[in-house]
């Protein structure tokens, strides 16, 4: 029973699990930006200054968003952790 | 035709003369060197026009009796032309006098006389030839060629038989040589050989060297083999398609160097005949590569037989290479073969080492008698099993560290010096050693130590016999702590009472089935005091605790009876009791051992899983909030850039915006993680909920092969919990069931039972005829992010945010899915215990959303083109404020746009709007407050107000919002989203925006999700 109770309140690296969600379409948000950014560099294509600046901004942000998730994700691994730590402390049998 | 001798006989060798030839064997010089030296020897002072010098390319070796088809290289001088080319490669074969040149014999002859056949080669044209053949132990290894096209034009002949002879001694030198540098090498690597075997290496490691070091480069002291392979007979046919069936063993490659390809080849065809042909002879045996199709280069292939003992447990193969077919070679195959066999030898050697070693210690670990090996200085080496135990027992011996500690720490300190003296007295037999010792072990415990007869000169072995057995002199206080220990892993709950109703033990598992904490149960030492503990758990107090009671008067053998538990979950334990008697017969005590139903044993592991995410609720807000705010700015952004870019880089942007949408998807499954908060309860009917639910859900299905069925008991007690929750309970098993039935195309019928539970509670079933759900699987499918879809969809969460939901309402849910298929899910609540007074359960309906869809459009319409509108953003994040600012500015209204709320409130006193959008959470002055602030000041405003939140909808905020009844979007919104609430609340239509008090489940999971079409119509 103890066993697999341990089993059953083992973490779920959520932090990873969410870096891993979000970290696709931020790629995805990212890439197409630059994508966009870098073609019209090349073409010299000048986009209208409202669109480059949309374009700027969504770039920025998603960096900004990634680096988030990534800050997220750790703190939320140290806190998954020092959870786990205090539940095995609890779980140690107390002598009568 | 003369022979060599002729040149002797007759005194023609010229001393001294040809200088330079033997200088260059001294020098190192090349073969193309030797020939030319020795063609220009030949043409001092003769009158041959032509001469011929051959040699053959670097020591190839014609075996005596071969068939004569070696080639040699050389060159031809002739008179008046210098080099002729054509004839640098000569070819041993008639029209040269074949037979007398192979046997060392020169030969001088006219042509027309002497060859009957073409004449060809080097000799066309010539009417008198001479031919010397260079012989090197009995092999041919060059010709000279003189020739005349005048048959009495004397040829030089003692002169070649004196180059001749040169030249065989310059070529017997270079053998020498390259012979000694292999030697060399082959002892150098004898001597490396030798070191890895003392040093024990793997024999894979050190055949690896020996097959490397055939095919390494003569230079660098190898042989020069094409490949070389070291194979181990194993008994049974081979299991490769190619193998020869029916064959008693086959050969299994141990190291290999060279081309890999050989090693497939060795169990079928010319390279297993030729290592069977090594075996059976005993010795080399020397095969023909031609039929082989690998064989490009190579001459020969040899198999060595390696030999250990009387058996040929393996064999060598090497493929020599054309210039490398040498007897010599050969003699450096034997040599490492012979290797080989001592490094197999070794390995049998230690194979059988280590196995008695196996065998040794598993004999002294099976022993019960406590017996010791020891060291020279008196460490332990080695101990029994009995001796292990014996360790466990005293203080400060730890089980995985004790070999290598002093022998005489076992003991007590005035002991020591005893013991020490005693162990060095020498082995049993010799003259004054003592056979036995009287001395105390640590725990003060007497015992005899005896020397065992097996004991040598550098070990002793020690055996311990106890005075008394060791159990009864172990401290009482040793043997509680071990029992206490051992009580605790039950799975069951155990508790002893002694005669008199005190507690003699408990496990955690006890306290933890009746319900108390651990620190609560050691503070009761009696029946009594436990009974008052826990009686209020029991569904029915009184009966709790009078049956308990009785048990203490009147416990038979083995009784058994179950209780009924409220707390710490409903459940129904079983109790087991059984008297202590003694030997007498007079009652000592009496054990009683808990039992909980194993489904609720399970749900206990995953209550503490439930726990834990709640916690992790609070840190999900704030994570939703950091990622919210940006994410509606990429959004907008992106969905600006596609309206107004369209044509050129639709494709592009329309992915961002599907990107983030997928990303605000995300985020806002995050926000169903429930938090650690207190849920909205009121009473409600279960049945109306079922009911409400799925008359949604039919709607869904519309045009599915699923069908839904209900089937509610009447009466139903209400439930307090909230309603919002229990409904994402029942739709996300709902769509559970559906998303299996639907991918496995198996099952149509979801049937939703809610029906009285035995403990007083509510029953809800969700049954499906579906695929059902593995066994394995079962034990996590509540698990967050656990998920069998496939990565991208569906994020795992659902089953996991359903066992949370139940769990804050004090419910409890298990899965039953059998082998055959089709899966129930039970989730059982608490009732509230009173007359079902339904509350007015707000109108749910979650179709709102949709119907909302018809009406979008532009803000401006064309009907009411009155004046401007203005409108005031407060949003402290600036991108974000800049983005609502240019969308409403496209749409033809003026925008102002702050940052700082304290300043807003001052401009609305000053500057009419037409609306105010609000931030809820900022710095300093937050939404809330500046809401107040517009109240106070009786501003008009305050009646238009709309709320951006970017928290998902705290609490906090969902209350505030509920109390004002005010209209909100929650961030990350599409620009239509926004568009659409300040269209309505500009021209009035306010109660299309979303509020709370319309839009009620918060949890919808769609809300991120407009149609295409939607959009499209807003511009």
């Amino acid at each position: 029973m103890r066993d697999t109770g341990r089993q059953h309140t083992e973490q779920p690296d959520f932090g990873a699990v969410l870096r891993h969600e979000l970290n696709n379409p931020l790629t995805g948000i990212l890439g197409n930006a630059e994508l966009l950014l870098a073609e019209s560099r090349r073409k010299n294509l000048r986009l209208p200054e409202q669109a480059q600046a949309r374009l700027e901004t969504i770039a920025a942000l998603a960096v900004r968003m990634r680096e988030t998730v990534r800050r997220l994700s750790d703190e939320w691994q140290a806190q998954s952790l020092r959870a786990a730590q205090d539940e095995a402390d609890a779980a140690t049998p107390t002598v009568a | 035709v003369f022979t060599r001798n002729y040149a002797e006989e007759n005194g023609l060798m010229v001393q001294g003369y040809g200088g330079a030839l033997a200088k260059l064997g001294r020098t190192g010089a090349g073969h193309t060197e030797w020939v030319f030296e020795a063609i220009q020897e030949l043409k001092a002072g003769s009158d041959a026009e032509r001469i011929g010098v051959w040699l053959d390319e670097n020591g190839n070796f014609e075996e005596p009796g071969t068939p004569p088809t070696a080639v040699l290289r050389g060159e031809v001088w002739e008179e008046g032309l210098g080099g002729v080319l054509e004839w640098t490669r000569l070819t041993i074969d008639t029209p040269l006098p074949v037979v007398p040149l192979k046997e060392g014999l020169s030969c001088e002859y006219e042509l027309e006389q002497a060859c009957a056949g073409p004449i060809l080669g080097p000799q066309l044209q010539l009417r008198r030839v001479l031919w010397v053949p260079v012989i090197v132990r009995r092999a041919l290894r060059g010709l000279l060629m003189a020739g005349t096209r005048d048959k009495k034009k004397a040829l030089p002949c003692a002169e070649a038989e004196r180059v001749a002879q040169q030249l065989e001694l310059l070529l017997e030198l270079e053998d020498e040589r390259r012979l000694a540098a292999g030697r060399k090498a082959d002892m150098d690597f004898w001597l490396r050989m030798k070191r890895l075997l003392s040093e024990n290496h793997s024999a894979n490691m050190i055949l690896g060297q020996l097959a490397e070091s055939c095919t390494r480069g003569e230079s660098m002291g190898g042989v020069g083999t094409v490949f070389a392979l070291i194979g181990e007979r194993k008994a049974g046919p081979a299991t490769t398609l190619m193998s020869r069936t029916g064959a008693e063993d086959h050969l299994v490659v141990r190291a290999q160097s060279g081309d890999e390809a050989w090693a497939y080849a060795v169990n079928a065809g010319p390279l297993e005949s030729l290592w069977r042909q090594a075996i059976e002879d005993g010795r080399a045996a020397v095969g023909e590569a031609g039929p082989l199709r690998l064989a490009k280069d190579i001459s020969r292939i040899v198999a060595v037989p390696i030999e250990v003992g009387n058996a040929v447990p393996a064999v060598l193969l090497v493929a020599l290479p054309k210039n490398r077919a040498t007897l010599d070679t050969l003699d450096r195959m034997n040599w490492r073969a012979a290797l080989a066999g001592e490094v197999f030898e070794q390995e049998q050697r230690n194979h059988i080492g280590l196995q008695q070693q196996v065998w040794r210690k598993a004999l002294l670990e099976s022993s019960e008698e406590p017996a010791f090996i020891l060291d020279g200085q008196g460490l332990i080496a080695a101990m029994s099993r009995g001796a292990q135990e014996l360790l466990n027992g005293l203080n400060g011996f730890s089980p995985s560290s004790d070999e290598s500690r002093p022998f005489a720490e076992l003991f007590l300190p005035e002991c020591w010096e005893q013991v020490q003296a005693w162990l060095s007295e020498g082995p049993t037999g010799s003259t004054k050693a003592a056979e036995l010792l009287e001395v105390q072990l640590k725990d003060a415990a007497h015992v005899r130590l005896k020397r065992l007869t097996i004991s040598g000169e550098k070990f002793s072995a020690v055996a311990v016999e106890h005075a008394q057995r060791p159990s009864s002199h172990r401290p009482l206080r040793d043997t509680c702590e071990t029992l206490q220990q051992a009580i605790e892993w039950l799975e069951e709950g155990l508790v002893v009472f002694d005669e008199s109703e005190q507690i003699l033990a408990r496990n955690g598992m006890f306290l933890q089935l009746l319900g108390l904490r651990d620190e609560d149960g050691r503070k009761l030492p009696t029946l009594d005091s436990v009974i008052k503990a826990v009686a209020q758990n029991a569904a029915d107090p009184q009966q709790f605790a009078a049956d308990w009671r009785m048990l203490s008067q009147d416990c038979r053998q083995g009784t058994q009876e179950e209780l009924a538990m409220r707390r710490p979950i409903a459940q129904k334990i079983e109790r087991y009791a059984r008297p202590i008697v003694s030997a007498t017969g007079k009652k000592m005590g009496r054990v009683e051992v808990y039992r909980g139903a194993p489904a609720l044993r399970m749900f206990q592991s995953k209550m503490a899983l439930a726990e834990h995410l709640a916690s992790l609720g609070q840190r999900v807000t704030q994570i939703v909030h950091e990622l919210n705010n940006p994410l509606t700015t990429i959004l907008g952004n992106a969905q600006r850039l596609v309206n107004q870019e369209g044509h050129q880089h639709s494709l592009e942007a329309s992915q961002i915006v599907r990107e983030a949408e997928r990303a605000s998807g995300i985020v806002r499954q995050l926000l169903n993680v429930p938090r650690e908060t207190q849920s909205e309860t009121r009473l409600l009917s279960l049945t109306e909920l079922v009911e409400s639910t799925l008359e949604l859900e039919r709607r869904m299905l519309a045009g599915s092969p699923i069908h839904l069925r209900m089937e509610l008991q009447e009466g139903l007690p209400p439930v307090k919990g909230d309603y919002a929750q229990l409904q994402q309970v029942l739709l996300n098993l709902l769509q559970n069931a559906e998303q299996a039935m639907q991918e496995s195309g198996v099952g149509r019928i979801v049937t939703v039972r809610a029906a009285r539970a035995a403990a007083g509670g509510v029953q809800l079933q969700v049954q499906d005829d579906g695929p059902g759900i593995p066994e394995s699987v079962q034990s996590r499918i509540f698990d967050p992010f656990f998920t069998t879809k496939p990565a991208g969809k569906g994020t795992g969460l659902g089953l996991a945010i359903v066992s949370a939901f139940v769990r804050q309402h004090g419910g409890t849910i298990g899965v039953f899915s059998g082998a055959k298929g089709g899966t129930r899910f039970v989730v059982e609540l608490p009732s509230a215990g009173e007359e079902p007074q339904v509350a007015p359960c707000v109108q749910l309906n979650a179709g709102t959303q949709a119907a909302e869809s018809s009406h979008a459009g532009g803000i401006l319409s064309p009907a009411v083109e009155r004046r401007v509108p203005r409108i005031l953003v407060v949003e402290d994040e600036p991108t974000v404020a800049a983005l609502i600012g240019d969308v409403l500015r496209e749409e033809g209204i003026e925008v102002d746009v702050l940052t700082d709320s304290a300043k807003a409130v001052e401009l609305t006193q000053r500057v009419r709007y037409d609306l105010a959008i609000c931030d809820v959470k900022m710095p300093e002055m937050d939404g809330p407050m500046f809401f107040a602030a517009l109240e106070q000041a009786q501003s008009a405003l305050r009646e238009h107000i709309l709320f951006v939140t970017g928290d998902g909808i705290a609490p906090r905020t969902r209350e505030f919002l509920m109390q004002h009844d005010l209209p909100y979007v929650a961030k990350p919104f599409r620009v239509e989203e926004l568009c659409r609430a300040v269209n309505d609340l500009l021209w009035g239509k306010r109660r299309n925006a979303e509020s709370w008090n319309e839009r009620s489940t918060e949890t919808n999971l769609g809300t991120g999700k407009i149609n295409e079409g939607h959009r499209a119509s807003t511009h």
